[in-house]
């Protein structure tokens, strides 16, 4: 685990792309958003589910997920309930389709959550990479309807999970999402050496 | 001069406090908060004649403090320091009466181009 004083710098890193991320939603929905300050937290991938489902309080809940890679590389799982997924897609499709009433369209939802994860998973992790003097590439999201998003985590390479819980605040409707970054050990000592020099170079 | 520097991330306040020109930090009055109450206040107290605020703050948000700030003193000069790049928040702040807008992390040049627009004192 890494100390306390790298912990600030990584929540406050995390907290600038986190903004940034809001910011290219926000404005690309003409909506305005109040940004919440993002908990952030670190976990063990195997503890992972339980904390997930615990902390939806066991509503079903719907995860895409997405790999990045570079120097900086790991998996964004991003995650949110059924509610959320809802309001976020009376957002992007009110405009067509005035009348929507809930989950009926299960493609316009999909894409919803997948617009959104791709969004703010990506400008979030971009912009970390960005403050933290590297790049990083993106492959396509992919989206899972499931209870149980590490279906077999032993067989999994990633060993530490940071999370960042938020509540995405829009004008007229908010939601409640959790982004999810995982990595190997190789990475977070990585990371840890990567805050260190940000520090460094103040 | 006197200079007020409000953000509940240590490290945001240490940023502006390394970055700015040296010249200025040696010689400067240098406040510090970590909210938007404490903002108001410290201005209260010290009058500064600048201040850096963020606006996602605990307590009271960057937004009211700003509005209470220039309440109190419409001649001001507040630089929103802030990861809330929104069009919508920029706008917002502006209209309070901010000077501008600056993203974090904030960088020496612009903090030295703002501290070189300020007028005599």
């Amino acid at each position: 685990m890494i100390n306390e004083e790298l912990q600030e710098v990584l929540s406050e890193l995390i907290n600038i792309a986190f903004g940034s991320a809001t910011a290219t939603i926000a404005d690309l929905f003409d909506n305005f958003a109040t940004l919440h300050i993002p908990d952030i937290s670190f976990i063990a991938l195997a503890d992972l589910d339980q904390f997930i489902l615990k902390d939806f309080n066991y509503q079903e809940i719907y995860t895409s997920t997405q790999q990045f890679k570079g120097r900086f590389q790991g998996e964004i799982v991003f995650a949110m309930d059924k509610d959320s997924a809802q309001n976020m897609q009376r957002i992007i499709f009110a405009e067509d389709d005035p009348e929507l009433d809930g989950l009926q369209n299960v493609d316009e939802l999909k894409q919803s959550i997948l617009e959104i994860a791709n969004i703010l998973g990506s400008s979030c992790i971009g912009k970390l990479a960005e403050l933290l003097s590297t790049n990083v590439t993106f492959a396509p999201p992919s989206i899972e309807f499931s209870q149980n998003l590490i279906k077999d985590s032993d067989n999994m390479a990633y060993n530490h999970v940071i999370v960042i819980s938020t509540v995405l605040d829009f004008k007229d409707m908010e939601f409640l999402g959790k982004l999810f970054i995982m990595f190997t050990d190789e990475m977070f000592a990585w990371l840890e050496a990567a805050l260190e020099e940000y520090m460094d170079n103040l | 001069m006197k200079i007020l520097i409000v953000d509940d991330s240590k490290l945001s306040r240490l940023t502006i406090l390394k970055r700015m020109p040296a010249a200025i930090k040696e010689s400067a009055d240098i406040f510090q908060g970590a909210n938007g109450v404490e903002a108001i206040d410290l201005y209260k107290e010290h009058r500064p004649d600048i201040v850096f605020l963020d606006l996602t703050m605990p307590v009271m948000d960057g937004f009211e403090a700003l509005g209470h700030i220039r309440d109190f003193d419409k001649n001001s000069r507040v630089h929103i320091v802030t990861a809330d790049i929104q069009t919508k928040s920029q706008e917002k702040v502006m209209a309070l009466g901010a000077v501008a807008v600056e993203a974090k992390p904030i960088d020496e040049e612009r903090l030295a181009e703002i501290f070189a627009a300020l007028p005599e004192s």
